[in-house]
């Protein structure tokens, strides 16, 4: 008998548990934008890492000198797209 | 062409040499031991004399006779429902052989009889089959 | 009562994890946030009832409660508790629980790891993530329930026990870390699906799944390569990998899961291959439930497989409706997972990606078409046929030798094009000394595709080295490091492609130790006392053989005396027959068992086995082997999981930035 208090207790406290968010008031969620941000900044560290990568194999010879600096204009424009983005989000941010 | 076209071209290129080869492979096994028949022990009691097949089931009771001339040698029947084939195997036998095993052999079928040159038991993983009931298990016979 | 406790743990998680799943779709619908909040707290619950359940069967199981069918089963009063543990996933029901186990505690992380964040996917991650523990938890309650009471007349006094060939640690941890695997790839799977339903194309997610798999990977390697080190040890076949179906079944998901580790770095990069991925990740997810059909369902002849089960079609059909499902999304998303940047060069590290995933999936077609090549032909023709290693070999070897050559090339191209100027200056050097060693290959009498194994094998050692030295070098002159310092920043600062470089450099050494496998000798024999017989350059004289009664089993052992051509002691082997059970009165319930003993050097390990013995004429026959280069195998296993857990170890990104 006891067992099934127990049971009945157990079920029913993970049930509140579960629906007690629907008796809160209606939440906005404005969270959308950390996502874009954090996924900007993200896409922005690779871009730089690539920069990097990119002086490294023109140090070493292992790219011709026009190639160099057509893929890095290439890049640095990909980043001031993406420093523009960020400051659009969130003026505070930015370089 | 491009350099896009003649990417896509390279990986269908690779794609259908290795399909084929795959393929080719499956109609000219490099050994007869690649792809082997799988028949039961009722059909190849029917047919001819076979180069080399796999066959399956139990070993039969008080089937298995050791040679006494050559340890590596044995003999015994392989039988599924009332089909019974008798096999000999030559080389070391898995551990797990013995009466009411059930076994895989591999080799060449003639005369009615097998001459194995393979033998497999099944691995096991737990003991199958009925507990053991109250009277025909004591701790103190087994002594574990 | 705890047992029905377990057991209603089960049915109530399933239930929770239907309300689950239909609070998240009506949040999807409506947007209202609390339906989320509600729908995570219940997928909350859902894992942690299964959780819960989990405990309850391990204590059944270490408490000996023989009144639960599973625990009767698969222990017994005298089985160690380590081992009743690990009956856990010893048996169909409890393995079932125990995937269903791990799921949880990985749903449970991907919760607490996304509190903040991806909130748009998470609906669709989590929803995934319970359509499988549901399926699961739908086998567990109503088919094969690890809680269901013995069915017995008469009182169960002690189980059946485990048996003794399967007390041994690695056979204990092989299932746990390889389901680590299998598993692992539902969550990259899931963060897939979502990217897909919600048309996220962000970058920051990729990361977060190439984590995941790459661990779920590390753990596929680690139980496969496990599973065939216990092989090799135990079974006394003296090899590692028989192409069983079941093997071919963990096999497969690794093959398509590293492909997916390499072009996900693509993705990440370079945004492209997004299609290519999507379809990646989904047949290796779609592979492990197929592996586990195939392994479960008896529809295979194996040596590994359970019985016949129930199970078979539940999984299939699994399998088809996923199939379905990801096909139609994929379908119609199709725009979505369009790249706007392209390959620009047939000569680039980005075709040579591409192309090494091509040979990837091709391989993992291979197996997969050995496999099932049985049951089409059973099907088809009505007649069944065995497809034996020599087939899988004959059709894997070239595949996997051109995936090797492949490792050696990618290194050697630039990204987005390599000029020919240094496709002249990176590839000539290792050309020329690869070619150079085939020929002193050829020299010592070798052919074939050893001579090939070998020569890329050097090819792909001479490419990684450059990779190395010329970042090493780069660091010099731009820093003035020594070189030590060089090394080391380098990989801290690259940990993926360091770490990736130590991986192919631990397969290099793998396959020279399954070149080896070309030179195995075998030889079986008897001897009696004094008496000697040889294999290869080595003499083994049998020198003594006396029984042992032990407290588990009875044991004969054998010293044979192991000796060079030239006479010199080698080493002296001791392998025994042991006899478990040796006093039950069934003399069919006694279990034999060779316990081999193996003289292992990287050259070359000598392989005995104690076949059988003639007690009357007192003589003892063996097994012999000589099997070169095993020991490669195992120490580039150790390599690639160090390379891995290199390619793993949390980096700081923040230093990186300002660098």
């Amino acid at each position: 008998m006891i067992w099934l208090l127990l049971l009945f207790l157990m079920f029913s406290s993970l049930f509140l548990f579960s629906i007690w968010p629907l008796f809160l008031k209606e939440i906005i969620n404005d969270k959308e934008d950390h996502d874009l941000l954090n996924t900007l900044e993200r896409r922005k560290s690779i871009l730089y890492r690539e920069i990097q990568y990119l002086d490294n194999e023109y140090l070493i010879k292992n790219i011709h000198a026009e190639d160099y600096n057509s893929f890095r204009a290439e890049l640095l424009s990909e980043i001031s797209e993406i420093i523009d983005q960020i400051n659009l989000l969130s003026p505070k941010q930015g370089i | 062409m491009s350099q896009k076209y003649k990417v896509i071209l390279t990986v269908i290129g690779l794609s259908l040499i290795s399909a084929f080869w795959i393929l080719w492979s499956s109609f000219n096994p490099v050994n007869e031991k690649a792809l082997v028949k799988f028949i039961s022990v009722r059909e190849i009691l029917n047919s001819k004399n076979i180069e080399r097949v796999r066959i399956g089931g139990v070993v039969a009771d008080s089937s298995i006779i050791v040679s006494p001339s050559n340890r590596m040698e044995v003999y015994f029947n392989i039988k599924e429902g009332t089909s019974i084939l008798p096999v000999k195997f030559v080389g070391t036998r898995p551990d797990l052989f013995k009466h009411g095993a059930e076994v895989i052999v591999e080799g060449a079928y003639s005369n009615g009889s097998f001459n194995a040159d393979m033998l497999q038991t099944k691995c096991a993983s737990r003991y199958e089959g009925d507990l053991r009931d109250a009277s025909s298990y004591k701790l103190d016979d087994i002594n574990i | 009562m705890i047992p029905v406790f377990g057991s209603v743990s089960i049915s109530l998680a399933a239930s929770f994890s239907i309300l689950s799943i239909l609070s998240l779709l009506f949040y999807i619908r409506t947007g209202d946030y609390r339906l989320f909040l509600s729908g995570r707290r219940m997928a909350i619950v859902v894992s942690f009832l299964v959780i819960i359940s989990t405990f309850i069967l391990v204590n059944e199981l270490i408490s000996s409660n023989f009144n639960i069918d599973y625990v009767a089963h698969h222990t017994s009063l005298e089985t160690p508790t380590i081992y009743k543990i690990s009956a856990l996933w010893a048996g169909q029901s409890g393995s079932l629980l125990f995937w269903l186990f791990i799921l949880s505690i990985f749903s449970l992380i991907t919760i607490h790891q996304n509190k903040n964040r991806y909130h748009g996917m998470m609906p669709w991650v989590l929803i995934v993530i319970l359509i499988v523990q549901l399926f699961f938890l739908i086998l567990t309650t109503f088919i094969t329930n690890p809680f269901e009471a013995t069915k017995a007349d008469f009182e169960v006094v002690n189980g059946l026990g485990l048996n003794p060939l399967l007390q041994n640690l690695t056979m204990a941890i092989h299932p746990p870390i390889l389901y680590l695997g299998f598993v692992g790839f539902t969550i990259p799977f899931a963060f897939a699906f979502a990217a897909l339903m919600t048309k996220e194309s962000g970058s920051l997610w990729i990361r977060s799944i190439r984590r995941w798999s790459l661990v779920a990977w590390l753990s596929l390697s680690c139980g496969i390569i496990l599973g065939g080190w216990w092989a090799y040890q135990e079974l006394g076949w003296g090899g590692y990998w028989a192409w069983d179906p079941v093997e071919n079944a963990s096999f497969m998901p690794w093959l398509t899961g590293t492909a997916f580790l390499h072009s996900i770095i693509i993705q990440e990069k370079k945004n492209m291959l997004r299609l290519w991925n999507m379809i990646l990740i989904m047949i290796t997810f779609i592979l492990t439930i197929f592996g586990t059909f195939l392994t479960r369902s008896g529809v295979m002849s194996s040596v590994h497989s359970f019985t016949q089960s129930p199970l078979g079609p539940f999984f299939l059909s699994f399998v088809i409706i996923l199939l379905f499902v990801c096909v139609f999304f994929v379908v119609k998303n199709l725009s979505n997972l369009k790249s706007d940047k392209r390959i620009e060069s047939l000569t680039s590290r980005e075709s040579g990606f591409l192309f090494n995933n091509v040979i990837f999936v091709t391989l993992c077609f291979a197996v997969f078409w050995g496999t099932i090549f049985p049951v089409i032909t059973e099907a088809i023709q009505g007649t069944k046929i065995t497809v034996g290693p020599p087939f899988f070999n004959q059709v894997t070897i070239p595949i996997g030798l051109f995936l090797l050559f492949l490792t050696g090339v990618g290194p050697l191209l630039a990204w987005r094009k390599t000029s020919i100027q240094n496709l002249k200056n990176n590839f000539t050097l290792p050309v020329i000394i690869s070619l150079s060693s085939s020929i002193v290959f050829l020299f010592f009498g070798l052919r074939g595709y050893v001579v090939i194994s070998l020569m890329l094998s050097v090819f792909v050692s001479i490419s990684i080295s450059m990779e190395f030295k010329r970042g090493i070098y780069s660091r010099v002159k731009r820093f003035n490091e020594s070189i030590l310092t060089a090394l080391v920043t380098l990989i801290k600062k690259n940990r993926s492609r360091y770490g990736g470089y130590f991986v192919h450099l631990g397969i290099v050494l793998m396959f020279i130790g399954f070149t080896g496998q070309a030179f195995n000798m075998k030889k079986e024999f008897g001897l009696a006392i004094n008496q000697q017989n040889h294999l290869g350059d080595v003499n083994l004289k049998l020198v003594k053989l006396w029984p042992e009664e032990r407290s588990n089993h009875f044991s004969w052992i054998a010293e044979l005396l192991v000796t060079g051509d030239d006479g010199n002691i080698i080493t002296s082997l001791r392998p025994e027959k042991r006899i478990y059970f040796h006093l039950d009165p069934n003399p069919d319930r006694r279990q034999p068992h060779s316990e081999l003993d193996i003289h292992s050097t990287i050259k070359r390990d000598i392989y005995s086995v104690f076949s059988s013995i003639d007690t009357d004429n007192n003589i003892a026959f063996f097994q012999i082997m000589i099997n070169p280069l095993v020991r490669l195998v195992w120490y580039g296993a150790y390599i690639l999981v160090f390379g891995t857990l290199i390619a793993l170890w949390p980096s700081n990104r923040k230093k990186l930035l300002l660098q």
